[in-house]
């Protein structure tokens, strides 16, 4: 087989994106992948009432056939980890071990990566945020463009557009509105001029998500299975992209391979991997490399490559809670018919009004997680808590609040030997926040509850899901112009080699509140783009 | 240790459906504790027993265990029946909402007051049986 001109580690969000540049370049690219792929049984392509009170199997996908799906995380953390989603972190312990009495990540091996559960948010970063996170405003506007075209996403031009779509113009309109969303929309109108005085604006959510046909993908047909299944593949997921990718002659894609370390020899890059089926080592070899294996993971990789055990590298998380809210006026209603699980509404805290170290809260209804899910979060017996909950949930919403993030001396990971571990390593993480910066959460939060009061949408209480529960992280090998080592050029090359990229969020210098997929999308293609210059 | 979990579903689902549940929730029941594999301690398998042989107790076992603060064996027991039951196309509708009259909030408000005199008692219920010599 003649040599690839890249390898491609890593089948998520940036690893997708990477891969579909290098291959409109007309080059050669092998992905390497664990890829594990769900078992579950075949959602039937129906709504969410209907399935409910029709199909036999549901359990399957609603509880998973062992039920793996019941004992499952609460409602504001990893809930979306449905059984159909499951692969998304199956043998991500073994595999990619952490050891952490502080800090709980969410790693995927999933064929699609996190981009699996992906919340489809598809948020910019401001200029100053870009710059801020050694990223090139210039750059990263025209690459959030090609990126919105490959994908299809849909949004509103409001007044939180600057929050939200930023440059990008080519979008379709966003999906309709629950009334959920309806009735803190109405609200927000009413008292608009008071909460931007307090720095709030409410805005819609841009969503990788199609409400017109695009590129043989079809429309959102409304049925609110979002976390079960994506019929007509309406929400982009990485393996979207894959799959078309496969189709391809000049991509290969090699699955169960875990990507342990690297090194450059004779002009090229050997990838030694795991094979996860046959338990041996397998070597790859390209003549350039791009990990794409989320923050964490690519970070793994280096350590390993330069043998450097117990080095310490950065690492950033925007800190999150939830906070379930409830409407009054919506209780007591029957459950809705043309709904959506996905984010429709974001709330902006920007005091100083410059779009910089801006909170951010997603607003979600809440319908077809379940009512059991609910249910068990109140301190009562099962019965009765199922006649108040049942009563109450359709005036539910959940508000999920991230906050920016930046490094300290308390926030890092290392990799440390472990004979006991597959790979002979585990990573190790500490994440502590300062005071001063629990104590700005604290104060940003009490703000977002006093403003959901006004929009008639009371919060019941905070709920800390522990630190890592954003699934957000970034900062492990960070852009630098200085070639220190484990560090990135501006172009996403590892500094200390001539032909190692890291296409994901490994390079980000600060951690926007905003959710960062749109932006490691558009950084992949970039370093696709900075990878091709200098073939 | 089937049959013990047939008994089982059988008295969960009864207490919380205000029915016999289905044959087919029974048997789901039966295999995902069968498949969940969990251990339980000495403590747990007296609450359970007793459970078992005083079913009309269960409201007040489960109020009791709903403020103790963990998820006992037994309350995460007759939680994956709850599940198990809101997946039964003939069960769907006692789980999703439902259009209420105005006045509802009221039964809502007697039945929060009632829960919390019902966890009141479950908790000084749950107290003895485990405490039992």
């Amino acid at each position: 087989m003649a040599l690839a001109d890249y390898i491609v580690v890593g089948s998520g969000c940036s690893g997708a994106m990477a891969a579909q540049t290098l291959i409109e370049a007309g080059k050669s690219v092998v992905m390497l992948d664990v890829g594990n792929e769900g078992t579950t049984a075949e959602v039937p392509d129906k709504d969410f009432l209907s399935i409910r009170r029709q199909e036999k199997d549901q359990y399957r996908y609603f509880i998973g056939k062992d039920g793996e799906g019941i004992a499952g995380e609460s409602i504001g953390k990893g809930a979306q980890v449905t059984p159909p989603r499951m692969h998304m972190v199956s043998h991500s312990d073994e595999l990619s071990p952490i050891r952490s009495e502080n800090f709980s990540p969410v790693q995927s091996l999933g064929y699609g990566g996190l981009g699996i559960g992906w919340g489809l948010q598809c948020w910019t970063y401001s200029d100053s945020e870009l710059k801020e996170a050694g990223l090139n405003p210039q750059k990263m506007q025209a690459a959030y463009q090609t990126v919105a075209e490959r994908i299809g996403i849909s949004g509103t031009n409001d007044e939180a557009a600057h929050y939200t779509l930023g440059p990008v113009t080519n979008y379709q309109p966003s999906p309709d509105m629950d009334r959920n969303h309806q009735a803190i929309s109405k609200q927000y109108e009413g008292k608009k001029a008071g909460l931007k005085k307090k720095g709030f604006t409410l805005g819609r959510t841009p969503l990788a998500l199609l409400t017109e046909d695009f590129k043989g993908r079809k429309k959102y047909r409304y049925h609110d299975m979002d976390y079960y299944a994506n019929p007509g593949l309406s929400a982009w997921r990485p393996w979207v992209t894959v799959n078309e990718l496969r189709r391809n002659p000049h991509f290969i894609y090699i699955a169960n391979m875990l990507t342990l370390s690297f090194k450059e020899i004779n002009g090229m890059v050997e990838v030694t991997c795991f094979d996860t089926v046959k338990k041996v080592e397998v070597v790859h070899k390209a003549r350039k490399l791009i990990l794409a294996a989320s923050a964490l993971n690519s970070a793994r990789i280096v350590l390993r490559s330069r043998a450097a055990y117990d080095t310490k590298l950065p690492l950033l998380c925007n800190p999150y809670t939830y906070i379930p809210c409830l409407q009054p006026s919506l209780f007591g209603k029957g459950p809705e018919a043309h709904k959506l699980g996905y984010a429709q509404l974001s709330l902006f805290l920007d005091e100083d009004h410059s779009n910089f170290d801006v909170s951010v809260a997603s607003l979600y209804s809440y319908q077809s997680l379940m009512l059991f899910r609910i249910v068990q979060q109140a301190p009562l017996n099962f019965v009765d808590a199922k006649s108040i909950m049942r009563y109450l949930s359709t005036g539910l919403v959940i508000m999920g609040v991230h906050h920016p993030d930046r490094s300290s001396a308390k926030k890092y990971l290392s990799l440390t030997r472990d004979k006991a571990a597959v790979t002979g390593d585990v990573l190790t993480l500490e994440y502590s926040l300062n005071q001063k910066e629990k104590a700005e959460i604290k104060r940003r939060e009490n703000k977002f509850v006093k403003a959901m009061r006004q929009l008639r949408a009371y919060p019941l209480k905070r709920i800390d899901p522990g630190n890592g529960a954003s699934i957000h992280y970034a900062g492990t090998l960070p852009f630098s112009s200085s070639k220190k080592d484990f560090s990135l050029s501006p172009a996403g090359r590892l500094h200390g080699t001539r032909s190692v990229y890291v296409a994901d969020s490994s390079g980000f210098t600060y951690l926007p509140a905003r959710g960062l997929t749109f932006t490691l999308l558009a950084n992949a293609h970039l370093t696709a783009v900075e990878a091709l210059k200098h073939d | 240790m089937s049959k013990d979990l047939s008994i089982q579903a059988l008295i969960f689902g009864r207490y919380l459906l205000k029915k016999v549940p289905s044959k087919k929730s029974q048997d789901l029941y039966v295999h995902i504790i069968q498949a969940s594999d969990v251990a339980i301690t000495a403590k747990e398998l007296r609450l359970l027993s007793f459970t078992v042989r005083h079913p009309r107790l269960v409201g007040f076992i489960d109020s009791g265990l709903a403020i103790s603060g963990s998820m006992s064996e037994v309350r995460r027991r007759i939680y994956v029946m709850l599940a198990v039951l809101e997946c039964q196309p003939e069960y769907a509708d006692k789980f999703l909402a439902k259009d209420q009259p105005w006045w509802y909030v009221f039964y809502i408000l007697y039945v929060g007051l009632r829960s919390a005199i019902k966890a009141t008692l479950g908790f000084i219920l749950v107290k003895m049986v485990v405490s039992w010599p």
